[in-house]
């Protein structure tokens, strides 16, 4: 149905959000801003996001992928919440988690049905082509 | 033909006969240029630097102190041992504490955690994932009290990393003094009270800019009168660097916020700079690049006198005594091979004391994945016995200057850094330059680039860009007990119930009354609304009703 | 989701609803809206850093919140990647949560004039979801902003602290849209004198232009979130004003033109894209770069501009060519040649249909020696008279001299010099609005 436009046309949406209160937003901007020369529209929203302000942005936009960043050590609780409210809502989106995060941490955040998790150090190569897999953007 | 004249004439001469043949042989491997994007030459001669050693080095203890603060530096006394603790309840960093001081440190040094820091009280919805994760959990008098219990506060100098709500803690810490008979004016120790970078880097905020600014120097002439030993303010760059800006940046935006800062307190409250600039103190980071570590602290002290002295007309050499604490580089902590943090950090530790720093937190090598263990920071602190006790490095004060290398890269920096301080000047000040988004986005942009640096290999990082391994590191890792928060929450619940309740609201009452009148200064009534047992959330949310939150700015 | 689904919830402000619909729209899908109430666009402007996301943030968090505010904040795309990089939600995040209000992220996707075709198809689907206000944050780009005047109600200029020499430089283009102007209120002096400069800019421009509406300068202060009551006050006034002197049907027009305008550039992108043939034929030196511009626009003559078919019964005719699909216009009756005519719209040309008024018209005597069937074929032209010169130079008979028809001016080739056809040439008048 849709009609195939090129430069014009609209390119997969992200969200990328610091979720919780740490202000610690070097890594999200800079991952946002790679994504961004990637080719994606990246919508950044900030620090100090909750996990219903961020599902309600990715919904609003319309968003194909959610990027958490969190380096408070809170992640398990912020991240079951998003998880759960994703759920409530009904929506599709995948979440991808990026932070300080301890390898048993990980392995819990996977199963609460993350798509993946990056820790400090990671390549932004690696990051965006995750983001291209999981958004089907060639 | 005078001295110099000859040495340049040698120098060429090698160059042409001995280096260049030599390079034409094994060319050399990479790029050599500064982390701030300056070539660096091979040699560094006596013709790199200025001849006027009275006028730019001089002697340690005097103008303009690039030698150092103090005539006998560490010879007299080292530097504080001044490791960064906190997490869960009060109770377990007090446990914490003792152990450290055990150990052989000499001063404490709080991590609040984010609740504490931007005044919501732990039963907060948007505190409770976050109670005592970062730091301990401070909303109340009483836990500031277990915070210290068989600790003697009138010895022991304390830092707490804390700024949106500094006049709350620093009120709790006076109170809880004054229930154990100790006089106000004997404390010792810093808050940092450093909002401008909060709105920089750091993101702590709660208030708009000015607001904010009227609060922290409230604080700094509420103490310059009544806790004469008390450092009211660090002002910070360490977080600059922490969220991307180069070591060029780090000072100049350090050094533009503590001019701002002088002149808020001198135009808001008619101060002699005198009365108040001994009490400034500096915080900065230490990374692994050595040599520019130590000629940035060097220039730091030099031009701070200088400023001092020709821009605000101290007097006094109090004045222009550049006073810092240094933490080691969080962001050079890697999370693959952590055992390698052990070797970084001690040389970024090596850094601070052959710069001359005052205070020094080593981190520990497990940083990257979670809070320091027991363990950790310990040898953290041994990485700071090894240097002060077996070294030698502290024998003679600053050993490195004269180093031709070392003083053109001080001088280097001096001047990078004086052309952004000139050009915050130009936009009217750090406030005015915050609310356009000029250091944030001038920091974004390091951030970004030096990212992509490391993508190219263009800087090296041991086990992330090189000699990676696949396996993930086990090690242990500390946890924070979870009955902590619900320690915490039933706390800041009881001490709501136990109080009186006419002279809470009072306080909290003419806190609000005074909080909307320009020319009072809010930090006595703070203290009155803490000492009436007001929580850390009431007296912020008070603050909050008057002067709204700040919101950041879309900048990038 | 179907369609019909996705639009009752769009009427019912919801808002995942509003985003998925929006995405649709955006992509080019033609949605059937009928749109009830008009919704105030409020176009926010001024250079980049003046504060614009600020202002409308400090506006939506004072808008009483059983009035429902949608937001589109447009960042640009990097003309490299196609990639952007939007920060233009961070200072409005708290407002996501409330019910009243919608936030979109746009990126500008290599449009110049700082509107794409996807920002007006939004626009669209934010006043059928029943908006009241609709803030529309531009790139703020100074001169290349300048679409922004044909989809929005009111214009806001964001005018930052600046020089008497600066505020001259930002006339030229800024300073000549704006309904309001805003101020930053601030007791610093550049502000004071840019609050004089523009007062008395504006008090010259009240002289030349004419019309009801005086621009207005306010002083208000998004940051620390002084005079935006006052703020809010002048642009509701100011929607007052024009829903009873009839201007807001004026604005309405003039968004269609624009996403008309849009809409053809995003076709005309995608042709290029598909038509690499082309690319080659004038790479290879077969056709010169206009040629085959024309004919990627079809814009190139003679071209054929419509095929007739003499009919017994116009309306069956017409009820067949409608039930194909087709969209078939208003019948006309041309007197002087005797026929009842409809035209059928295809996308590259049209189908005549006639039908004789009397025994003694040309397509009555047609209708009987040949039956029904293609009665002629009509041919565009760009000079008329050259044309009529080259057939009557190809021993062609010309059957009358050139006369006025009903779009434009016509004559016929005789089909007996032409293998039996009837040829049509038409000259179009140009339409002057």
């Amino acid at each position: 149905m849709a009609v195939q436009l090129i430069m014009h046309m609209p390119r997969p949406k992200i969200i990328i959000a610091k979720l919780g209160l740490d202000g610690h937003d070097r890594g999200a901007k800079v991952i946002a801003r790679a994504l961004a020369e990637a080719g994606f529209e990246v919508v950044y929203t900030g620090i100090r996001q909750t996990p219903s302000q961020v599902v309600e942005t990715a919904i609003q936009e319309d968003a194909k992928l959610i990027g958490v960043s969190i380096l408070s050590g809170s992640h398990m609780e912020l991240v079951s919440e998003l998880m759960k409210i994703i759920k409530e809502r009904g929506v599709d989106i995948p979440v991808l988690v990026g932070g300080i995060i301890p390898p048993e941490d990980r392995d819990a955040l996977l199963k609460m049905g993350v798509a993946a998790v990056y820790g400090p150090g990671t390549p932004l190569r690696e990051i965006i082509d995750i983001v291209k897999k999981l958004v089907g953007a060639s | 033909m005078g001295n110099t004249e000859k040495i340049k004439e040698k120098y060429d001469e090698w160059v042409r006969e001995f280096l260049l043949p030599a390079l034409k042989k094994v060319p050399e491997w990479r790029k050599f240029i500064t982390s701030f994007g300056v070539g660096i030459r091979p040699l560094h001669t006596p013709l790199d630097v200025r001849d006027d050693y009275l006028g730019i080095l001089g002697f340690p203890g005097e103008y303009p102190f690039t030698r150092g603060i103090y005539p006998s530096m560490y010879r007299s006394r080292l530097w504080t041992f001044r490791e960064y603790s906190g997490f869960g309840s009060p109770e377990d960093t007090n446990k914490r504490y003792k152990f450290l001081i055990s150990q052989g440190q000499t001063g404490l040094s709080v991590a609040f955690d984010l609740p504490t820091q931007l005044g919501l009280d732990p039963d907060h919805e948007l505190a409770y994932p976050e109670v005592g994760k970062v730091g301990v959990s401070i909303p109340e008098i009483i836990s500031m009290s277990i915070l210290f219990d068989n600790i003697d506060i009138s010895k022991i100098t304390t830092s707490f990393t804390i700024n949106a709500t500094a006049a709350e803690i620093l009120a709790m810490y006076v109170t809880v003094a004054e229930s154990r008979g100790i006089d106000k004016a004997v404390l010792d120790g810093t808050i940092q009270n450093d909002i401008l970078k909060e709105f920089i880097a750091r993101n702590l905020y709660i208030y708009p800019p000015l607001h904010s600014m009227r609060y922290a120097t409230d604080i700094i002439a509420y103490t310059s009168k009544n806790l004469p030993k008390w450092h009211p303010i660090s002002i910070s760059g360490y977080h600059f660097r922490e969220a991307g800006a180069t070591v060029v940046q780090e000072l100049a935006f350090t050094l533009a916020d503590a001019i701002e800062y002088t002149n808020w307190v001198i135009n808001r409250w008619k101060i002699n700079v005198d009365d108040f600039a001994p009490s400034l103190s500096f915080f900065f980071t230490a990374t692994t690049n050595l040599f520019e570590e130590v000629a940035k602290f060097r220039a730091a002290r030099r031009l701070y006198a200088r400023i001092m002295r020709e821009r605000f007309g101290a007097k006094k050499p109090e004045s222009m005594k550049m006073k810092f604490h240094v933490q080691t580089s969080g962001a050079a902590l890697t999370a693959q091979q952590p055992e390698v943090n052990i070797i970084r950090t001690t040389l970024q530790a090596l850094a601070a004391v052959l710069g001359g720093a005052q205070s020094l937190h080593v981190n520990a090598f497990d940083e990257a994945l979670s809070l320091p263990t027991e363990k950790s920071v310990k040898l953290a602190l041994r990485v700071q016995q090894v240097i002060a006790y077996e070294s030698g490095v502290i024998d003679s004060i600053d050993p490195l200057g004269g180093s031709y290398y070392i003083e053109w890269l001080t001088d280097t920096i001096e001047e990078e850094a004086m052309k952004i301080i000139d050009y915050v000047d130009s936009l009217g000040g750090m406030a005015k330059a915050v609310e356009i988004g000029y250091p944030q986005r001038a920091i974004a942009e390091s951030a970004y680039q030096y990212q992509r640096m490391v993508e190219e290999g263009r800087i090296s990082i041991i086990g992330v860009n090189m000699f990676r391994e696949e396996e993930e590191p086990h090690i242990e890792l500390h946890r924070v007990d979870p009955v902590s928060r619900e320690r915490s929450i039933r706390r800041v619940r009881e001490v709501r119930e136990n109080r009186n309740r006419e002279a809470w609201e009072g306080a909290l009452n003419r806190l609000r009354r005074a909080a909307d009148k320009e020319d009072e200064n809010i930090f006595p009534y703070i203290l009155s609304a803490i000492r009436a047992r007001a929580t850390i959330g009431e007296v912020s949310g008070v603050l909050r009703d008057v002067w709204g939150e700040h919101k950041p700015l879309s900048i990038y | 989701m179907d369609l019909g689904d996705l639009l009752k919830r769009v009427q019912n402000w919801d808002k995942l609803a509003i985003a998925k619909l929006i995405t649709l729209a955006e992509e080019g899908v033609e949605l059937p809206l009928e749109t009830q109430r008009r919704s105030h666009v409020i176009g926010v402007t001024g250079p980049p850093g003046a504060g614009k996301s600020t202002l409308i943030y400090s506006m939506a968090r004072k808008i009483p919140q059983d009035r429902k505010i949608a937001i589109l904040a447009i960042d640009p795309s990097s003309p490299f990647t196609g990639g952007s990089f939007m920060g233009n939600r961070i200072r409005m995040q708290e407002l996501t949560s409330r019910p009243n209000i919608y936030i979109r992220s746009m990126a500008t996707r290599g449009i110049h004039g700082g509107l794409n075709y996807a920002t007006t198809a939004a626009i669209n689907v934010l006043e059928y979801a029943g908006a009241d206000y609709i803030f529309l944050e531009t790139v703020g780009a100074g001169q290349s902003d300048t679409d922004v005047k044909y989809v929005a109600d009111t214009i806001l200029v964001l005018v930052p602290p600046l020089s008497g020499d600066e505020i001259q430089a930002l006339k030229s283009g800024l300073m000549e849209i704006g309904d309001i102007y805003v101020v930053s209120k601030s007791d610093n002096q550049i502000a004071e004198s840019t609050y004089r400069d523009l007062m008395s800019m504006i008090d010259m421009m009240k002289e030349v232009k004419s019309g009801s509406w005086k621009p207005i300068v306010v002083k208000a202060s998004g940051l620390y979130g002084y005079g935006i009551d006052d703020l809010i006050k002048v642009i509701d006034d100011r929607f007052r004003e024009l829903m009873s002197n009839g201007k807001l049907n004026e604005a309405l027009i003039s968004r269609r033109a624009l996403e008309m305008r849009l809409y053809a550039y995003d076709l005309l992108e995608k042709s290029l894209s598909e038509r690499k043939d082309l690319v080659k034929d004038v790479v290879n030196g077969r056709l010169s770069p206009q040629e085959a511009a024309r004919r990627l626009l079809n814009a190139g003559k003679p071209r054929l501009d419509h095929v007739a078919i003499a009919v017994k019964n116009l309306d069956t005719a017409i009820e067949k060519f409608r039930k194909l699909g087709l969209r078939v216009g208003e019948p006309m009756i041309i007197e002087e040649q005797g026929v009842k005519v409809v035209m059928v719209w295809l996308s590259n040309t049209r189908i005549e249909l006639l039908e004789p008024l009397n025994p003694g018209s040309n397509v009555a005597r047609f209708l009987e020696s040949k039956g029904e069937g293609i009665h002629h074929i009509a041919l565009e032209v760009d000079d008329l008279d050259e044309f009529i010169k080259r057939a009557r130079g190809a021993g062609l008979i010309i059957t009358d001299a050139p006369s006025r028809g009903a779009e434009g001016i016509v004559t016929f080739i005789h089909p007996r010099s032409l293998n039996g056809v009837l040829l049509e040439l038409v000259k179009h008048h140009v339409l002057n609005e």
